[in-house]
């Protein structure tokens, strides 16, 4: 993927992932990805926190070779923080372009976890870049830059915890096509747990059988159960010499609830899936 | 009552450990003591299909706490998991009876130990220990018998204990060679045929199952007619099929529970507009179409009260709250907009070799959204009392604030509506809306019906709240992007007539404010005299409370409490 320029995409070497990320798929996601990619379509990914979204992104820059420059949105993130602005050294001002200039100019992925959360005067500064204009406008320096041809816009979020002042605008949404993800089979999701955690297969199929037993509280307590992540970061404590009660309360049924009723049936749990 | 584990009901915790342990949501149910039987140590009993029912012994002097009711709760559910339909007692004597049980609660919790091994510890913490059974008597051999089948590496050295181990468990000495429940039947003949022999008295009346988190197995037997009925009124009845509509049959009756006050409430004409569930403590789940919310529609009172003038101060310091973004002329480190006074600064200092400030940038000040307050007047009996001899009555203090808050967040561009609430049990929550939200603060019918407003009933605040929420987002449906605060004007904590447990109120209003914050509302309250914001920061959050002693400190305490 060495574009027009080399000197061009090596702008972005440092945005390279070094080594292949670990991702078990888990449906048909990576054609999916690979399709839209090839019509530079935008792709928006929905899901519960934890279950690979991003990780699908990394795998997915590394396959295709590309800079991917990752950007976690917050409510104070403004457009001056996507698009770039004015600096000030010693022989004067120096525009300094914003992470989804950079991308946009020198051909990379771009994604921007958890969309909704940015404010709405950064994420109109898609609406361009995401349909057939594919363009930045950068009003303060005066700049129309037009995206480079390996430019791929690809946003997150999750549906789950967003109150009624949050969510997508129509005209935000129907520039994307979107993936759905969720937590992987069992078989799937035990793979990956070993593979992340360095646990063998069977304690994996026992973390993940205590994740699935939080995941019943969803909707009755908990606003979601224990993600993957959750459950390769119990297998990374057990593996680093805690015992499996000891490493499932640490990481799973400590952070998932402050309710005191909630935080007892969740060490109920732990405690009943280990001996 | 029931027994409260660090301000919480012991039980609590259970409907969340049935469904994430075991994927059930079984109802629970208190046990009485029956007639005569209050020294004797209690059991938990199953009963029912369809729901199923863990009726747990709640009464004083009988300890209890979590482990226990989490090893009675795995317990049950091995039963209603593994266990086969239950059996008529037939020919078997109630030796047999007794040990059929104690082969059948192994054998399932066999089963359960194989997902969940983390259970024998717990289930076996009341089989050894100081507690274990000791002696030779055949409530004793059976204690042992049960820790003996549930511990392998426990080795009891009575030969009638060793026998039964080897006939429940396969050659291999950990599988079970017990599948079926005609298998257990079979085997509790074989080894009841020699309790006989050994001579070993054996007292029905008085046999508790030894383990206090094991239930009394009569859920393994067919109902007997020649048996006389038990003492115990069971819910579900005896493998009965129980209503499956939840909103019909209420899921449990408590002692402490709200029972309708008659069989028809006298306003049974009106149709509520909205039926809410509500929050159980000590059940630890909701209470499904509990709570009615009635909207009538106020006399509008004859005498137009005049309105006062647009309240300023109030306003002057709302004005903080909102705006557009305003770029003052502050200088930051950080920014999006060079500051062209700092710039010139900077080239200055670098000329004269001086270190130049690095606050070169414009501070914006961002605006929050507006708001779209809904505020909540409390019309309960006691807002009729007077703050002052002679004085206006505490309903004019509440009126006079909600109006000057209305009128001050229109005067500054937000949006508002106003509804007052009064309850007279679950039956009866009535709402009536004083101000719609597009209706202007100063409209001259929104003063009437301020007027005809009158002070009555209770304060039932989790539903209020409930209704609340349903009110402001059907509004946010239509008016999407405006910072939404239910802000309660009352002068006390929640309380109703057909509530007597004083902690039932204050955990459903908690529960209704968490379910108002997930939907991304906030919610506030205002306490006036003698009203203290200590009892409702409790349900609320300290930060989302303030006393007001007096309207005229409304310009005070509003800003801080909507701006958080």
């Amino acid at each position: 993927m060495m574009g027009e320029g080399g000197t061009v995409v090596h702008q972005l070497d440092a945005w390279r992932l070094r080594a292949e990320p670990f991702y078990q798929p888990a449906g048909h996601e990576v054609e999916a990805f690979l399709a839209a990619h090839a019509a530079r379509l935008p792709l928006l990914l929905k899901g519960p926190t934890g279950c690979g979204k991003t990780r699908f992104v990394e795998h997915m820059a590394w396959r295709l070779g590309l800079p991917l420059i990752t950007i976690a949105c917050h409510e104070d993130l403004s457009a001056g923080d996507l698009a770039g602005r004015w600096l000030l050294d010693a022989e004067g001002t120096h525009w300094q372009d914003g992470p989804l200039a950079l991308a946009a100019r020198y051909g990379g992925i771009c994604y921007l976890d958890e969309l909704v959360e940015a404010r709405s005067d950064a994420t109109v500064l898609l609406h361009p870049l995401a349909d057939t204009r594919r363009v930045l406008p950068l009003e303060r320096r005066g700049e129309l830059l037009h995206a480079h041809p390996d430019f791929q816009l690809v946003v997150s979020y999750n549906p789950g915890y967003q109150g009624l002042h949050k969510g997508l605008k129509p005209s935000m949404r129907q520039r994307f096509t979107a993936l759905v993800f969720d937590y992987p089979a069992a078989g799937i999701e035990a793979a990956i747990v070993a593979q992340e955690g360095g646990v063998d297969l069977d304690m994996a199929t026992r973390l993940v059988a205590l994740g699935q037993r939080t995941r019943r509280l969803q909707e009755h307590g908990l606003e979601e159960g224990a993600s993957t992540r959750m459950l390769v970061h119990a297998a990374v404590l057990l593996r680093e010499g805690l015992v499996p009660r000891a490493a499932c309360l640490q990481a799973i049924a400590t952070p998932l609830s402050d309710d005191a009723d909630i935080a007892a049936a969740l060490k109920g749990v732990v405690h009943a899936s280990f001996a | 009552m029931p027994v409260l584990l660090e301000g919480r009901a012991a039980t609590a915790s259970l409907p969340s450990y049935f469904r994430a342990v075991w994927d059930m949501a079984p109802q629970l149910a208190p046990l009485q003591p029956a007639p005569g039987e209050a020294d004797v140590p209690p059991r938990p009993i199953l009963s029912g299909h369809d729901p199923r029912v863990l009726h747990l012994p709640l009464h004083a002097g009988f300890a209890q706490n979590e482990l226990w009711h989490q090893a009675a709760a795995s317990h049950a559910a091995a039963h209603w998991r593994f266990g086969g339909p239950s059996i008529p007692r037939g020919k078997l004597k109630p030796v047999q009876q007794a040990l059929l049980g104690v082969l059948e609660d192994a054998r399932v919790e066999w089963w359960a130990l194989q997902q969940l091994p983390g259970l024998r510890e717990l289930w076996l913490s009341f089989h050894a220990g100081p507690g274990a059974a000791q002696g030779n008597g055949f409530d004793a051999l059976l204690g042992r018998l049960a820790r003996t089948l549930l511990d392998p590496t426990h080795a009891d050295p009575h030969p009638w204990v060793a026998k039964a181990r080897a006939v429940f468990f396969a050659a291999d000495g950990c599988t079970p060679a017990l599948q079926t429940s005609e298998a257990v039947r079979r085997a509790a003949s074989l080894l009841g045929a020699d309790i006989g022999q050994m001579r070993l008295p054996f007292n029905v009346r008085s046999y508790r199952v030894h383990a206090a988190y094991r239930d009394d197995n009569s859920h393994l037997w067919q109902d007997d007619a020649d048996l006389p009925s038990s003492d115990t009124p069971l819910e579900g009845g005896q493998g009965a099929s129980a209503e499956p509509d939840e909103a019909a049959a209420p899921p449990m009756v408590l002692p402490a529970s709200p029972r309708p006050a008659d069989a028809g409430p006298a306003q049974d004409t009106e149709t509520p507009v909205a039926v809410y569930r509500e929050w159980d403590h000590v059940i630890g789940r909701y209470r499904p179409a509990w709570c009615q919310v009635f909207s009538p529609a106020l006399a509008e009172g004859s005498g137009v009260e005049l309105m006062a003038a647009v309240p300023r101060r109030l306003m002057r310091a709302l004005a903080g709250l909102q705006g557009a973004a305003v770029r003052s002329g502050g200088r930051v480190r950080e920014g999006d907009d060079l500051h062209f006074g700092a710039l010139v600064d900077m080239r200055i200092a670098l000329h004269l070799r001086q270190p130049p400030d690095p606050r070169i940038y414009r501070r914006v000040l961002r605006p929050a959204p507006p708001l779209a307050v809904l505020l909540l007047m409390d019309a309960s009996a006691s807002t009729a009392r007077r703050m002052r001899a002679g004085g206006a009555t505490l309903l004019d203090e509440v009126r006079d604030a909600a109006r000057e808050t209305s009128q001050a967040l229109q005067a500054l561009g937000h949006r508002s509506a106003l509804w007052a609430f009064a309850s007279d049990g679950r039956h009866r929550i009535d709402m009536p809306c004083l101000k719609p939200w597009d209706e202007p603060a100063h409209a001259p019918a929104v003063a009437r019906r301020m007027a005809a407003l009158q002070s009555a009933g209770s304060t039932r605040l989790g539903t209020v709240l409930r209704h609340a929420v349903t009110l402001a987002a059907a509004d946010a449906a239509r008016h999407p992007g405006w910072r939404r605060v239910i802000v309660l004007v009352t002068d006390g904590e929640s309380h109703d007539i057909d509530v007597h447990h004083p902690a039932y109120l204050p955990a459903d209003l908690r529960r209704a404010a968490d379910e108002a914050r997930r939907r991304g509302m906030a919610v506030r309250a205002l306490i006036l005299p003698p009203g203290d914001p200590k009892a409702l920061a409790q349900s609320l959050g300290a930060g989302n409370c303030a006393a007001l002693r007096h309207v005229a400190a409304l310009p005070r305490r509003l800003p801080a409490l909507l701006a958080g």
